[in-house]
């Protein structure tokens, strides 16, 4: 679900401009498991994960939402979007300027919406 | 409707399938959707072709020994009728299925009958990707993060 939003005409010239994009498999890759269970440590939640790296190495943010640390997995309610779009924020550096960042929430609200289920 | 194929469990593939085949004027699948996908999950691309009247991607799920190494190992996309034998030139009478590589360098092709029960799997496994390593992408992506002053989003996910 992520991978296809990220992939949306009006989201990817924004994405490709600010992160590169690594998807693991941690069934197919060889040591795939092992590189979630290192980057992921102790925390919470299942598949999907993800995780935003300087080009380090070192984490900037996971997609475990603060301040409760549940992870958003393919973001779909409000608070996971909301957490998706923080996570862009917060390692966006100068590449991507604030109006991209609404435009990316935008057609994620809307991307979103009609997945969520009725309260 | 868009017949390409993302993470979809094949169960979407085949249920969209049998309306595909039934719109006269759908619109060509996108190969090249289908392709990039390919390439970013270390799959093969499975074009599946049928006859006219026929859904042999519905098939291909009943088969049993198949079709979670199918979900597993490519990426599908299915032609119907004369578009199969146009673009795949595809000779048979019948349905069958042309295996590519990510770029589009065909890697076999099969008749229906060549792929009936356990034989698919004998002859599809020779053309699966070999693994990646999964450090190996974490590294080369920390290198284009370097030089383009990007910083990197990994994903983990699994493909069931």
């Amino acid at each position: 679900m992520l991978e296809e939003f990220l992939g949306r005409d009006v989201v990817a010239p924004i994405y490709n401009k600010g992160w590169v994009d690594v998807m693991v498999d941690v069934d197919r890759d060889t040591g795939g498991k092992a590189l979630n269970e290192r980057l992921k440590g102790k925390r919470s939640g299942g598949l999907p994960w993800s995780v935003i790296l300087d080009e380090g190495g070192k984490e900037i943010v996971s997609s475990n939402a603060e301040p409760k640390g549940g992870n958003i997995g393919g973001p779909v309610s409000p608070e996971e979007c909301a957490w998706l779009v923080e996570m862009l924020r917060r390692s966006s550096g100068e590449k991507v300027s604030a109006g991209e960042l609404k435009l990316v929430a935008a057609a994620l609200e809307a991307y979103s919406k009609p997945r969520r289920r009725p309260r | 409707m868009n017949k390409t194929l993302t993470l979809l469990p094949l169960t979407l593939l085949f249920a969209t399938g049998v309306a595909f085949a039934q719109k006269k004027a759908a619109p060509a699948p996108d190969l090249t959707k289908t392709q990039a996908r390919a390439l970013m999950h270390n799959k093969r691309v499975l074009v599946v072709l049928s006859a006219d009247g026929e859904d042999f991607a519905k098939d291909l799920k009943r088969n049993r020994a198949l079709s979670r190494k199918l979900l597993y190992e490519f990426e599908t996309i299915a032609f119907t009728g004369a578009a199969a034998a146009k673009k795949w030139q595809w000779q048979g009478a019948g349905s069958g299925v042309v295996v590519t590589d990510a770029v589009g360098k065909e890697l076999g092709r099969f008749t229906e009958g060549e792929l009936a029960g356990k034989a698919a799997l004998t002859k599809l496994e020779p053309l699966f990707c070999k693994p990646v390593s999964a450090d190996k992408k974490l590294a080369t992506a920390m290198v284009e993060a370097k030089k383009s002053g990007r910083k990197i989003l990994i994903r983990f996910d699994a493909p069931w």
